[in-house]
């Protein structure tokens, strides 16, 4: 649930018109780094996430980015009031003018409509808090090209209060990475494997179920969901949790599809099962 | 990635990838005395080793110091450390909001981004406090605001009308200085 506050996180007063200066900023409303697409990505991430931390940073960042869409908004609506037919022609407005007139539209400073292609949503730990990393700096780009196009003090004072805030979600989003992969079973998995993996496999019903997952001489088909740090093993029809959670088992006590990456030679040697 | 493991008799050299491997060879071998300090699979950060092929952002550390909440909306964070303008000599021209709403704003601001670092480090009981203290220090600026200048939420009781419709709005010239 979202409820609304009558004001702005940041204020916005611009003295001066400029219809030029506001069809480069509607990029950061509705281009491929806007803070429309921020919003979006962060607050449609949030679903997949396992962590408390982790749905509580995408609310609250997704949260004010969307405070920072009305900012955008509101210096485009400013630059661009009372304009007359010179101005509009003049100033190069015309080709967003014949569209959306004066008002506010989600679209790149080249033109195109706010398109989903330019956010992602992967539903993976690392693939998602990566893409935001990622995300969190191509908006600080965008807000330092802003800069340096713009010479009103009046819009810049804004820019620089919204390009310090990506600098600080950059950082929030990289904590938790840190604080989730430290102190892993990191020899356990590779890389692949780590984030998801769905490994079908017969058990050894001899072998307590939580301990080794892959065991030679096994019988009856389960499905092994590896996710993070801690893993799910189901009947391979059912898909019911037959024991969970499952915490994974000393490294070099595993099996062979671990052994990817390992540099020790007689791994190498070793068939891997087919 | 899927492996089906068919063969009720692995093959026997599956089974030697059981046995532990290498690392005793690595640990006694003088030329990688400073590498054996982490493991094959981590790499240095500077004093410690974590698993490669990850980014790393470093923690920021607890109770780190702040700027007060005025400067923190300026700045547009509130820790020094994460203080890092696209040019030094770009100035702050702040506005000149009304007194209600800029004092208003920079509590606000300071009860987000300490939300946000709270996040991250949920057991720094100092910033938990100070974050609770604006949140009080928060509603009382809401009071004040409201009374001089209209409801911010609409499920204000307003007396004699419904004032939440009144203008301006805050994308309205003067809407929110």
């Amino acid at each position: 649930m979202f409820v609304y506050e009558k004001k702005l996180q940041y204020p916005v007063k611009i003295a001066n018109t400029n219809p030029k200066l506001a069809a480069l900023i509607i990029s950061q409303y509705g281009g491929p780094d806007g803070e429309l697409g921020a919003s979006l990505r962060y607050l449609s991430q949030r679903y997949s996430m396992p962590y408390p931390e982790l749905k509580g940073l995408l609310t609250d960042i997704g949260t004010e980015e969307l405070g920072h869409l009305e900012m955008i908004g509101t210096i485009v609506h400013q630059l661009t009031r009372n304009l007359n037919e010179n101005d509009i022609k003049a100033a190069g407005f015309d080709a967003y003018f014949v569209d959306h007139t004066a008002g506010i539209y989600p679209a790149a400073a080249a033109g195109f409509p706010w398109n989903a292609a330019s956010m992602a949503v992967k539903g993976d730990l690392i693939a998602d808090l990566t893409e935001d990393l990622a995300a969190e700096q191509k908006a600080r780009v965008t807000y330092d090209n802003i800069l340096r196009l713009s010479d009103d003090p009046d819009v810049n004072d804004v820019i620089k209060f919204l390009r310090a805030r990506e600098v600080v979600h950059f950082q929030r989003f990289g904590e938790p990475l840190r604080t989730r992969w430290k102190g892993m079973h990191r020899d356990l998995f590779s890389f692949s494997d780590r984030s998801e993996i769905c490994l079908r496999l017969k058990m050894d019903k001899r072998v307590p179920r939580h301990s080794l997952p892959l065991h030679r001489g096994t019988r009856g088909n389960f499905v092994v969901s590896i996710s993070l740090d801690r893993a799910f093993i189901f009947h391979c029809g059912a898909c019911r949790t037959r024991t969970s959670p499952w915490r994974p088992p000393l490294p070099r006590r595993t099996a062979p599809w671990h052994s990817l990456g390992s540099s020790a030679p007689e791994r190498h040697s070793a068939p891997r099962p087919s | 990635m899927y492996i089906e493991q068919t063969s009720v008799n692995a093959p026997a050299s599956a089974e030697r990838s059981f046995t532990p491997a290498a690392p005793a060879k690595i640990q006694n071998n003088p030329v990688s005395a400073t590498e054996s300090s982490c493991s094959e699979k981590s790499g240095k950060l500077p004093g410690t080793c974590a698993p490669m092929a990850f980014p790393y952002v470093p923690m920021q550390t607890d109770d780190p110091r702040r700027y007060d909440d005025r400067e923190a909306l300026q700045r547009g964070t509130l820790f020094p450390g994460l203080d890092l303008p696209f040019h030094r000599e770009l100035k702050t021209r702040f506005p000149a909001a009304n007194t209600q709403l800029s004092e208003l704003m920079a509590l606000d601001f300071a009860i987000d981004e300490l939300g946000l670092y709270l996040t991250t480090h949920r057991n720094d009981q100092e910033a938990l406090a100070l974050y609770w203290n604006y949140i009080r220090m928060g509603r009382e600026g809401r009071r004040r605001y409201e009374e001089m200048h209209g409801p911010l939420s609409k499920t204000c009781i307003t007396e004699g009308s419904f004032k939440w419709l009144d203008d301006p709005w805050p994308w309205d010239e003067g809407g929110n200085t």
